[in-house]
């Protein structure tokens, strides 16, 4: 492996261990993670609390049976927690550094600026996946401990971890790109907030929302009843904007590498 | 060592950099000379090829610098205006990552790196630089600038934001290195390029109003004035009387102005007339005059 990149990928991590953020995001991915299965597990004691009052107005109420499914789903609803959590506490690994002109020296050392863009890219990769690895891990973790999950959904689950995953991905290739072309966090994150508002924007129609990676954003659909019936629709359904999205992250990357030489960076 | 020339650079329609030459020499201490705002740290980022230039050429050490991954910057050390460094490393730590930056083994650079802290005067530093404070980044900016043994080193206003003492340290550490390296070194006080500098340059409305070696800058601009401070007042009276181009500069000062010859005719009539004096002598221009010479708006 080439030796300066590594070097570089080292210093990120010794920045973010030592300030602290990757233990505490690491710590809120596990938190929210045993938070997906804790809720399916409180949620019969909560209901059961509120019966006698609910009897007393008159309403009767079946209690819903509680299974991992009723987990996975608090898993898909609480998916982007993580995520969100990821993109305010990394995302501005690049545009502080700019504001800081602590790259001055290193470039002048010679340090090529597609190193620094790789490095940072990796870096950040590298952090989400295993925070996205730590949030699974937990919520499997104690949804096999209470309930056990059944193959079939299991499948599923893997097949809503990944579409996700990929969809992270994207998140992260949008904020490398932005902060490839800004110097300020606050720009980066504006335009972040445009893309993805465009993206649920043309989501609205039906006919174009085949193919936008906003698709693949909500991975619960895969857990919805009468899914199990469509499976191989619902996947051939999912395959465009899943490929769509990973042609886009590469597009992204090869843009960034392309604008990173230009760039002014001191 | 560096030459540079017919630079251009304008921002916008403001040409900052309109022509300019200038040549340094090896193992000089070379003084960059300007106001605020004259275009230093903009020439300094051409050269490290951190900026575009609009047209000429810079050569280092005769090869040409192209901007962005320019290779060049191999043979120079660079310490910028605000050197900002990362403030969670220790000293030790961030010259380790310099030195594996420039593709040094990991023992040279250890080597290095302690014989640049003891000499830069942060050893016993082992702290993180989190809470350096400026005279101490500029230290360690010097450290980190040297650590591959450029052949350059670029210093942009080391001295500015410093008190006496600190100015004092960084000028001590710069005199000091000129035995490895050719110094380039921006300032706008005069008196750091008087202490150590062997050539100036002084950079006005985009080009170079003057530069040259100390000694060749003082004589190009001394014109021949002289001073004699009589004993009495009749002495000066009778100086006056006899040389008409003598004006009185002070209480019993009177200015001349001449060669040689012309001093040593003054000091014939003074022991001839036996006029008592307690000195005569060559008025120096000092750079701070001359710098105000060169830069005054016509
Ligand atoms: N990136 C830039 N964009 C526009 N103007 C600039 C830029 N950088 C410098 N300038 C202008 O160029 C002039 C020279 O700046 P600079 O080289 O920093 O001066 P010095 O270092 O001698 O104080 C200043 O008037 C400054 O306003
Ligand atoms: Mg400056």
């Amino acid at each position: 492996m080439n030796n300066v990149l590594f070097t570089w990928i080292r210093k990120e991590f010794t920045d973010s261990w030592r300030n602290g953020r990757l233990i505490i995001f690491l710590i809120v991915c596990f938190g929210v993670g045993l938070m997906n299965p804790i809720t399916a597990k409180l949620t019969p004691m909560l209901i059961e609390m509120m019966q006698d009052q609910m009897k007393d107005m008159g309403i009767v109420y079946d209690p819903p049976t509680i299974t991992a499914l009723t987990s996975w789903e608090q898993f898909a609803k609480n998916i982007w927690i993580p995520l969100l959590v990821f993109v305010l506490m990394f995302g501005n690994i690049f545009t502080k550094e700019y504001g800081a002109h602590t790259l001055t020296p290193m470039v002048t050392k010679g340090l090529k600026k597609t190193t620094i863009l790789w490095g940072k890219a990796i870096q950040l990769i590298l952090v989400w996946t295993a925070g996205y690895a730590v949030y699974f891990g937990v919520t499997l973790m104690y949804t096999e401990y209470y309930w056990g999950t059944e193959d079939e959904l299991m499948r599923r689950v893997w097949d809503m971890t990944a579409m996700f995953y990929l969809y992270s991905l994207f998140i992260v290739a949008l904020l490398v790109f932005f902060s490839v072309l800004w110097k300020e966090f606050s720009g980066v994150l504006v335009s972040m907030v445009t893309v993805l508002g465009l993206d649920l924007v043309f989501g609205m129609f039906p006919k174009v929302a085949k193919v936008l990676p906003g698709r693949i954003s909500s991975p619960g659909l895969l857990l919805q009843k009468g899914y199990e019936d469509r499976y191989e629709y619902a996947m051939g359904d999912f395959a465009v904007p899943f490929v769509v999205t990973l042609v886009v992250i590469v597009v992204l990357f090869v843009l960034s590498t392309i604008l990173m030489k230009r760039k002014s960076v001191d | 060592m560096l030459s540079i020339e017919g630079l251009y650079k304008r921002f916008g329609d403001k040409e900052v950099i309109k022509g300019l030459n200038f040549h340094v020499p090896k193992n000089s201490i070379y003084g960059f000379v300007g106001t605020n705002g004259a275009g230093k740290t903009t020439t300094m980022k051409m050269v490290l090829g951190l900026l575009e230039a609009d047209a000429g050429t810079i050569l280092v050490d005769g090869e040409r610098v192209t901007y962005g991954n320019t290779d060049t910057n191999r043979g120079i050390g660079y310490l910028p205006d605000v050197p900002e460094f990362y403030s969670f490393l220790t000293t030790r730590e961030y010259l380790a990552l310099c030195g594996r930056i420039c593709g040094l083994s990991d023992k040279t650079t250890k080597t290095r790196a302690e014989e640049l802290l003891e000499r830069v005067g942060l050893a016993g530093e082992k702290h993180r630089i989190k809470g350096f404070s400026r005279g101490m980044k500029q230290r360690l900016g010097i450290a980190q600038a040297l650590i591959n043994r450029p052949k350059l080193l670029i210093c942009d206003e080391p001295t500015s934001a410093l008190d006496p003492v600190g100015r004092k340290e960084i000028l001590d550490i710069l005199k000091e290195v000129r035995e490895e390296t050719t110094v380039l070194f921006s300032t706008h006080i005069l008196s750091d390029v008087e202490r150590i500098c062997t050539d100036v340059a002084f950079l006005k409305d985009g080009v170079i109003a003057l530069e040259g070696t100390i000694d060749q800058v003082r004589t190009l601009k001394s014109n021949g004035e002289f001073l004699v401070e009589t004993l009495n007042p009749a002495g000066t009276e009778a100086l006056c009387a006899h040389f008409p181009n003598a004006k009185v500069s002070g209480e019993q000062v009177v200015t001349l102005t001449g060669n040689d010859d012309e001093m040593l005719k003054v000091m014939a009539f003074l022991s001839g007339n036996n006029i008592p004096v307690l000195k005569v002598e060559r008025a120096e221009t000092s750079l701070e005059d001359l710098f105000m010479e060169v830069t005054k708006h016509e």
